[in-house]
């Protein structure tokens, strides 16, 4: 068996193998390995709108204990990831009053049979729900985690207006270079700083909140190796070649990696494309993409917002913007200011290298596996955004030099 | 021959892009998106494909430069890479060699250069071979990121140095 063909059908062996050597978050394991599972498993057949229609009415209808309405399903796009149907729900309303007629439009958020970015429902269902007041994000309203319902895991969560692209920018795929444009950016800046800082300052209840992770300690860098481990986990299942760079900064990655001085929430994925606005008040309506939340070290999402894909030259031709907002420096310092919380300049040299580490692993194994394998219902798509491999890679060994020089 | 891949991929990407496209402008925004992705994808073969030999053949002499700095750094570490560098070498040199044989070679020498990396952990010779491997990869990552240029998303593709395989 070639190492290719082992990744692309893989024996009990191999994935028991990798699980032990990168040992990570209980429900992260959980994921990767049905992940590797599921390869070898019938590949990913369209689903028609019909029984996404007739999963979520039962599972609706189970939850709240008497007949629900579907009416006007539609495909929702957008986002490389996830199966997302846009529907209204006909119901008793949150209060559940017999003779209550409520009309909600919602979304139903499933898996495809492999995805970018291989995520849980369940947590992605708890993070909204701890956040929810916190920063605009769209209700959270039931989930599927074990596709007892659906084809495949999924949730179902309130419908949030806002665009995600302005109107005179909207052919890019969403978030990658995105030009907000200067009166727009001056809006939208601030609040992307604010949600920020509210989201790594909102204390983090016991559980059964936020039930499926794991909790860091402050003081101890086990967490941050436990993320490092999974990042290289992924590259093992899914790579299509090795890659000696790779090789190098992991290594660094786990002797270097720094205790955790405050627990955050991390959205894990905080950047432009993945919030919604209204263009015409330059108001942030809702949060989107928590898929790859966790719970960690603010610098995660810092260094995450700031990643080169993400950039864009101002209109001066020479100032770099990150996230289309604001020069990185400048992110940092509001940062810092909205949150009361410092900003490390070591740790940003850190996640600097793991973010660049962890989107290599995304782009080059990830997205290009799930692609070959037939997997999704956007293989087009993933296999365009692998072609950022190389650049995220380049990005990676160059920022590597700088920041252990 | 006439039926060169040049020709079948424009008449695909005409049709797709002059034809299908117009008449879908009723269709869901991801039915739009997928074709207009479908047609990128034709537009990267068609300016790539004319390159590919050149551009394998330059990537295998990369790696083949890097497996000889690893084994005059560490012959003895570097055991296992020194058949592997010379079989990469009789395939650069055998002119009936396949683009997959280019691929497979230089695959092999990728992964031995990484399974090094982690042999070496913890030795006195690591910060040596790895700085060696940073050091190598430079030109042949900013090449790869040259190749896939026609994807669109180089903030400044102008500023990248014109690869071997297209001068």
């Amino acid at each position: 068996m070639t190492e290719d063909s082992l990744r692309q059908y893989p024996t009990d062996a191999f994935i028991e193998a990798v699980r032990a050597r990168f040992p990570t978050e209980r429900e992260i394991d959980a994921v990767l390995t049905r992940k590797m599972h599921r390869r070898n498993g019938p590949g990913f057949q369209a689903v028609a709108l019909e029984t996404l229609v007739e999963g979520t009415t039962r599972l609706i209808t189970d939850q709240v204990g008497y007949p629900a309405r579907i009416a006007d399903a539609r495909w929702l796009s957008g986002g490389a990831s996830k199966l997302q149907m846009v529907f209204d729900l006909h119901w008793r309303g949150p209060d559940g009053e017999p003779g209550a007629a409520v009309v909600t439009p919602m979304v139903l958020r499933m898996e495809p049979a492999a995805s970018v970015t291989e995520s849980s429902r369940q947590r992605e269902f708890e993070v909204i729900r701890a956040v929810e007041g916190t920063v605009p994000v769209p209700h959270a309203y039931w989930m599927d985690p074990d596709a007892h319902y659906l084809p495949y895991p999924a949730m179902v969560y309130g419908f949030a207006t806002g665009t995600a692209k302005p109107s005179h920018d909207a052919g890019k795929v969403t978030g990658l270079g995105q030009n907000y444009g200067p009166a727009l950016r001056a809006q939208l800046a601030p609040q992307f700083v604010d949600y920020l800082a509210r989201i790594h300052n909102l204390p983090i209840g016991a559980p059964p909140v936020l039930a499926s992770f794991e909790r860091p300690v402050v003081g101890s860098n086990a967490s941050v190796i436990r993320q490092v481990h999974a990042a290289r986990r992924i590259w093992e299942e899914d790579r299509i070649e090795d890659e000696p760079v790779m090789a190098v900064v992991y290594k660094w990655l786990i002797r270097n990696a720094p205790p955790i001085d405050h627990v955050s929430i991390i959205h894990g994925d905080y950047r432009s494309g993945n919030f919604l606005f209204d263009e015409a008040q330059g108001r942030i309506t809702a949060w989107l993409d928590w898929e790859g939340a966790t719970l960690g070290d603010r610098h995660q999402d810092l260094t995450y917002a700031s990643l080169p894909i993400f950039q864009h030259y101002a209109e001066d031709g020479e100032t770099i913007l990150v996230s289309g907002m604001m020069p990185e420096a400048a992110l940092y310092a509001a940062y810092e200011q909205a949150s009361g919380l410092p900003v490390d300049p070591a740790r940003i040299r850190y996640f600097g290298v793991f973010n660049r580490y962890l989107v290599s692993v995304l782009l080059l194994a990830a997205s290009t596996r799930a692609a070959r394998c037939a997997a999704t219902h956007q293989d087009v798509l993933l296999n365009h955004v692998s072609g950022m491999g190389y650049l995220a890679l380049s990005d990676l060994r160059a920022y590597f030099r700088s920041a252990t020089a | 021959m006439n039926q060169d891949f040049e020709t079948q991929l424009q008449v695909v990407q005409r049709a797709l892009g002059e034809v299908v496209l117009p008449a879908l402008h009723n269709a869901d925004k991801h039915v739009i998106e997928q074709l207009h992705l479908s047609l990128a994808a034709i537009g990267f073969m068609r300016q790539r494909l004319p390159h590919t030999r050149r551009y394998y053949r330059g990537t295998l002499q990369h790696y083949l430069d890097m497996a000889a700095a690893i084994v005059a750094l560490l012959p003895a570490e570097a055991v296992d890479l020194a058949p592997l560098a010379s079989a990469g070498r009789t395939v650069l040199d055998d002119p009936a060699a396949s683009d997959a044989d280019l691929r497979d070679a230089t695959g092999a020498l990728r992964a031995a250069i990484a399974a090094l990396v982690e042999a070496v952990h913890g030795t006195a010779q690591e910060n040596a071979l790895d700085t060696l491997i940073m050091d190598h990869s430079e030109t042949i990552l900013l090449e790869d990121r040259v190749w896939c240029v026609p994807l669109g998303f180089e903030l400044r593709p102008q500023d990248l140095p014109k690869p071997a395989w297209d001068r």
